[in-house]
Parts: C-alpha cells; structure tokens; sequence
C-alpha cells in the first residue's frame, strides 16, 4: 500500500525506469539515511570515547 | 589536546588522488546516470529538465558520453588503486576483515547499544571501514560490468555468451541490476560520508586532502599494533 502511493509519487513511465527500480531504490537509499541518522541520534546521547580522560 | 606539530602519514598522493578522482567520477555518474534513468521527484523531472535547458533538446547523446568515460575514469582508477596499493605497497589482507576485529565489532556494538562502556582502538582501518570497502568493491564491479552488458562496444567485456539466455533478458535484468546497484551505491557514499564528516573523525577526514594526522590525536584513536586494542571503561566519578 505504501510502496504504491510511494511509486506512483516516483515513477515516471517511460522506458528507462520501472516500478521495481523506484520501490527498491527508494527502500534502500531510505534504509540508509534511517541507518546514519539512528547512529547519529544514539552518539549524540551517548557519545563514544569521553574527550577528556 | 595539545599538539606536538608532529604528524603521521596517512595517505601517500596517490592514494588521496585516487579517492578524488573516484568522487569526480562518482558525481558525474550520478548526475548522467540519474539523466538517463531520467529521475521523477513529485511529479517533477529535474534532472532531464535541467538537461535539456543546459544543452538542448537532445542531450541524450552528450549524457551517455559523458558516463561512459566517467566510468572509464572510475574503472581506471580502480585497477590503478589495485595495482599500486596490493602490487606495489603490498596492503591486502589488512583490509580485509580479521577474527581480532570481530570480536573488536562486538565490544563496539555493546558500547552502541549501552550494554557495556568498554571501547576500541582500531589500527588504521576499523572493521566497518573495511566492510564498507569491500561493499564499494563489489558493488562498483557488479555496477561496470551490467554498464558494460548494456553497451553494443564493452559488452565483450562480460563473457556470458556461452550462456542460454535471450538478448533482450539480459539487457533488461542487467538495467535493473545497474539501476538497483546504483541507489545501494549511494546508501554506501552516504555512509561513508556521515562517518567521513563526524566530528571525531575531522583530522582523518583532513588527511585525505593534507595526507597526514597529528601525532597525538593519532596516538588517541589508532591502536598502537595492528591488532585492535581495548579502552577498559571509564572509572565511575564519585
């Protein structure tokens, strides 16, 4: 349902693309910005190595 | 952290080339590539758009061009890099994942995951460094080679002639595949550039311009030996 609407938003119909493409690239290149921005969230609350010891 | 003004060597000029000639040719790529493939944002078709107000009504030609010898730069360089960092400095199987640096990856994540405070020094590379790269290896190989199959001149280049498959099959499969390999592609540059840019990483995100770190901050992040080594945790402030 949502890969629908989200193709229907990204597809363009000619030959160069196709359905298939849109989803899956759109799924992992999401996948991927969630990944950074999770990491991002978790160091900022707990950050690795303290500076100053 | 007060700095000595010593330094440590990093990258030599080759390899800082190198990393720059791929992003050069990457971004060209990406932007011929998304052209062709003719990418549609709500409606909008911005790349062919600006295309075709940039060079004319028939950019198609020009775009395929240009991401053919993008891709002859990328392709070069990569047997260059694999030439002079495997035969000539003789590096390989340090960049490649060790058992030390799984058992490294695990502290890692349980430091990540808040389970336990103890944390890793890496030698030059750590083992998500070294998965991302061998990410890149393969992805770039598998995107040239479909790019190749999709071309009447290259796709010589890929012997799957002897192969019971219909023409039209393998150009179709092999445009989804380069397509599909393209946007994994970008995932892995994102990555590589959240981590690249975050603030810990600065000075060595530096050295692949100047080549070199400072000594102490070298000291600080890199394991002394080639073997990852392990920060016990932090002492409890009372």
């Amino acid at each position: 349902m949502i890969l629908q609407a989200l193709s229907n938003v990204f597809y363009t119909p000619n030959v160069w693309q196709n359905r298939f493409v849109d989803e899956i690239g759109l799924l992992i290149v999401a996948a991927g910005v969630v990944a950074v921005t999770v990491h991002f969230v978790v160091r900022h609350i707990r950050p690795p190595i303290k500076e100053s010891h | 952290m007060i700095l000595s003004g010593q330094t440590v060597q990093r990258y030599d000029s080759v390899q800082r080339i190198y990393h720059w000639v791929n992003l050069g040719a990457l971004l060209v790529l990406l932007w011929t590539g998304l052209t062709i493939y003719d990418l549609n944002i709500f409606g909008t078709r911005p790349f062919s758009a600006f295309a075709a107000a940039l060079i004319g009504d028939v950019f198609t030609p020009l775009m395929f061009g240009l991401h053919r010898y993008a891709a002859f730069a990328l392709l070069g360089g990569l047997i260059i890099h694999i030439i002079y960092d495997t035969g000539i400095k003789g590096i390989f199987w340090s960049e490649l994942p060790s058992k030390a640096d799984l058992r490294a990856q695990n502290i890692l994540a349980k430091n990540f995951l808040g389970i336990s405070k103890e944390y890793v020094k890496f030698p030059k590379f750590n083992i998500g460094q070294k998965m991302l790269h061998i990410g890149f290896a393969i992805v770039i190989v598998l995107i040239g080679a479909t790019g190749f199959m999709m071309s009447a001149n290259y796709r010589f280049l890929v012997p799957i002639w002897w192969l019971p498959l219909d023409f039209d099959f393998i150009l179709f499969w092999a445009r989804v595949a380069h397509d599909v390999l393209t946007f994994v592609l970008i995932t892995l540059v994102v990555m590589h550039f959240y981590f690249g840019v975050r603030r810990e990483n600065i000075p060595t995100f530096k050295s692949m311009l100047s080549g070199k770190v400072p000594k102490e901050y070298h000291e600080k992040h890199f394991s002394s030996s080639e073997e990852p080594e392990i920060i016990p945790a932090p002492k409890e402030e009372e």
